[in-house]
């Protein structure tokens, strides 16, 4: 089975680009384009013009994984990276459900229940609230398999750098904290509160009375306040400005899900295991082999069959557990 | 104090009477003298900086515009590099000393960094307000703890810190700025506008090639400070890979400038798949100058990268807004091999 691409799948992918009108990501002229096939080649530094060339692309390659770039160039379909001459890139964040400590023995409900509350977190009190970034430059999706990605377009933050984005992941996964200097930071609050500093202060509760603040104190605050505090991101994706990355509106490979937009103010009762589906796949059924007893898995509303065998199952389970590697088709 | 200001540097009438006054000049009117004076510090300025003078030489604005001309000009990576860190350190020191608030302002003004007071200045109980992502930028280029952004107070788009890290933040923002105006002068218009001082000119470069062209004096350091292009077409030679023309020569003269003998260039291309010893050792010495009379010098990074020979990755030093030029890298990592 393994290496095996099935037909079924490609034909289902197709089906979805065929009866849909992908809108691209902003000015797509200048984003690097690439995709991955069923057979697990890589086609890199497209250049794809507009919504009408995108869609005759998919429609034609059926493709498993579709990506985008943050980055804006002038040339994007130079091979290296110089030469594609960089403009400036969206700032991206990556959440992934897998990343989550104990992951191995969550639920798939509780893994995604958990990295949405840590994308929710990231957007309010990260992004909107310490960065000042307005609601309407931000955009949460749906990953398409075990997380959400954050995008955010604005002319304050497309031209950073890969160093001013490092400092950006590091404050949000609250590395770099240093005692003294956060101790001398607290002291500076009654001017002006916000940032670390101020969540650590909280931490100390009564502690931080009195002036003086001993060593351990301030060094437990500090590691409480990032258990709390912190928001899982995957910092690579952040800071590597020419990376590729999934495009809205495509489906995983992974699970036959859309990366679909989530409204901000949605995200608190988002289930993309409901909401992500494909029109194209909520009809009809298909026969399925589990070769093994798989862990339980929910989606549609309906639970898939788990014991070894042979099942006849809802398109999309049949799309999810055979994309996922847990099934074939007969 | 110096006040950045481009309209003022890119003034070429202002340079072209700088580049021609004269102090000998009997009739020399009031501005005629002021102006030789200034042409004299500024050439004073980049002597020190190419020297590796380390005292503190006091710059004003008219100066650093001269300079800025002076360095397009000269068109020396090194003697730029040099040059622009001094002026960075010179500004670094007068806001330091800084007497007023306001002084800092104006400074940030100029390099269009919005800053202002948070607090109140009298009880020096304040703290000085700038973007966040102005703070990401410039503090992203200074080590130390004390300018991670994790550790400031951050607020609603805004980072409040105190002097000495406001200070940091527009030094570095300083650099980016002289660069940023350099860019903005053509070589060729530099080198006419400078005419008068072309002896001056010549003689800076001279001093230079003096205490570092002739790559003995460099003296040899180890291979550990190497830019990584140059590591990268050392392996592949090593292990076989053909490495392209350019790759070979850009490697050869970077050793020769980095000191190393004949013998020693030679024996880092024995494993190169088609090694003839007496061709390799022909074009060393056509490459040092011993042929052909002049010295070639190693690609800038520029044409590196055109050439697909660039490797730079995340190496921070390679990053940084003035590294130009391979052998910048190694001369800045000898000396100073924890900079980053
Ligand atoms: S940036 Fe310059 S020094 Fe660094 S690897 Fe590229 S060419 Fe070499």
């Amino acid at each position: 089975m393994a290496g095996m691409v099935s037909q079924k799948l490609i034909d289902l992918f197709r089906k979805y680009y065929r009866e849909n009108m992908i809108d691209p990501p902003e000015l797509i002229s200048k984003r690097e384009v690439g995709y991955m096939t069923f057979s697990g080649e890589v086609i890199r530094h497209l250049r794809v013009n507009n919504k009408f060339e995108l869609n005759m692309l998919l429609r034609d390659a059926a493709p498993m994984h579709v990506y985008s770039s943050a980055a804006y160039y002038r040339k994007p379909d130079e091979r290296k990276m110089p030469e594609k001459e960089w403009e400036g890139a969206d700032l991206i964040f990556d959440l992934d459900s897998d990343h989550l400590p104990g992951a191995e023995k969550m639920s798939q409900r509780n893994m995604l229940a958990q990295i949405r509350d840590q994308t929710s977190r990231l957007v309010s009190d990260f992004l909107m609230d310490d960065f000042g970034i307005p609601r309407s430059s931000i955009k949460i999706y749906f990953s398409g398999n075990r997380g959400y990605h954050v995008h955010v377009s604005d002319d304050r933050i497309y031209r950073l750098t890969s160093d001013a984005r490092r400092e950006i992941t590091d404050y949000i996964t609250g590395n770099s904290l240093d005692e003294s200097i956060v101790r001398k930071a607290i002291s500076m609050l009654a001017i002006v509160s916000g940032g670390w500093p101020a969540v650590i202060r909280r931490e100390l509760g009564d502690n931080a009375n009195g002036g003086m603040i001993r060593e351990t104190e301030i060094r437990k605050a500090i590691k409480k306040a990032r258990e709390d505090h912190s928001v899982l991101i995957d910092s690579p994706v952040t800071y590597d400005i020419h990376r590729i990355i999934r495009m809205p509106n495509t489906l995983h490979g992974k699970s036959g899900l859309i990366v679909r937009e989530v409204p901000i103010d949605r995200l608190q009762d988002f289930d993309p295991l409901q909401e992500c589906i494909p029109e194209q796949f909520m009809d009809g059924e298909y026969d399925i082999i589990l070769p093994e007893k798989i862990r339980s898995v929910e989606i549609g509303g309906t639970e898939a069959p788990r014991m070894p065998g042979r099942h006849r199952v809802k398109t999309y389970v049949a799309v999810y557990l055979v994309a996922s590697g847990r099934a074939v088709f007969p | 104090m110096i006040f950045p200001d481009k309209r003022q540097i890119l003034n070429s009438d202002m340079i072209r009477e700088i580049a021609g006054a004269s102090i000998s000049e009997a009739s020399g009117s009031d501005l005629n003298s002021e102006y030789a004076s200034i042409k004299k510090a500024a050439f004073a300025f980049v002597e020190g900086a190419v020297r590796g003078d380390q005292s503190y030489i006091s710059l004003e604005n008219r100066e650093l515009a001269f300079i800025i001309w002076i360095l397009v000009a000269i068109d020396e990576n090194i003697i730029t590099a040099r040059t622009i860190i001094k002026a960075r350190d010179t500004a670094e020191k007068q806001l330091i000393g800084a007497q007023h608030y306001e002084d800092l302002e104006e400074f940030g003004r100029r390099l269009g960094i919005d800053i202002s007071v948070e607090g109140e200045q009298i009880k020096k109980d304040h703290l000085y307000r700038l973007d966040v992502t102005d703070f990401a930028t410039y503090a992203s280029r200074v080590t130390g703890s004390r300018y991670r952004l994790s550790n400031q107070i951050v607020r609603a788009g805004y980072v409040y810190v105190q002097n000495d890290v406001m200070v940091k933040i527009l030094r570095e923002a300083f650099v980016s700025f002289l660069f940023g105006v350099m860019d903005q002068i053509r070589k060729e218009d530099a080198v006419t506008l400078l005419r008068p001082v072309s002896d001056d000119l010549e003689r800076i470069k001279e001093a230079y090639r003096k205490a570092h062209g002739s790559g003995a004096s460099m003296g040899k350091g180890d291979a550990s400070m190497f830019p990584p292009c140059i590591n990268e077409i050392i392996k592949n030679l090593e292990s076989g890979v053909n490495v392209s023309h350019m790759g070979r020569l850009a490697l050869a003269s970077f050793l020769h400038k980095a000191g190393y003998s004949e013998d020693e260039i030679v024996s880092y291309f024995r494993n190169a798949p088609d090694f003839d010893e007496n061709i390799t050792r022909y074009q060393i010495k056509h490459i040092s100058g011993e042929i052909s009379g002049t010295e070639y010098t190693p690609p800038k990074c520029e044409t590196m990268r055109s050439n697909h020979l660039c490797y730079m990755d995340d190496d921070p030093l390679c990053h940084r807004e003035w590294m130009k030029h391979p052998l910048t890298y190694y001369e800045v990592k000898r000396r100073n091999r924890k900079i980053r």
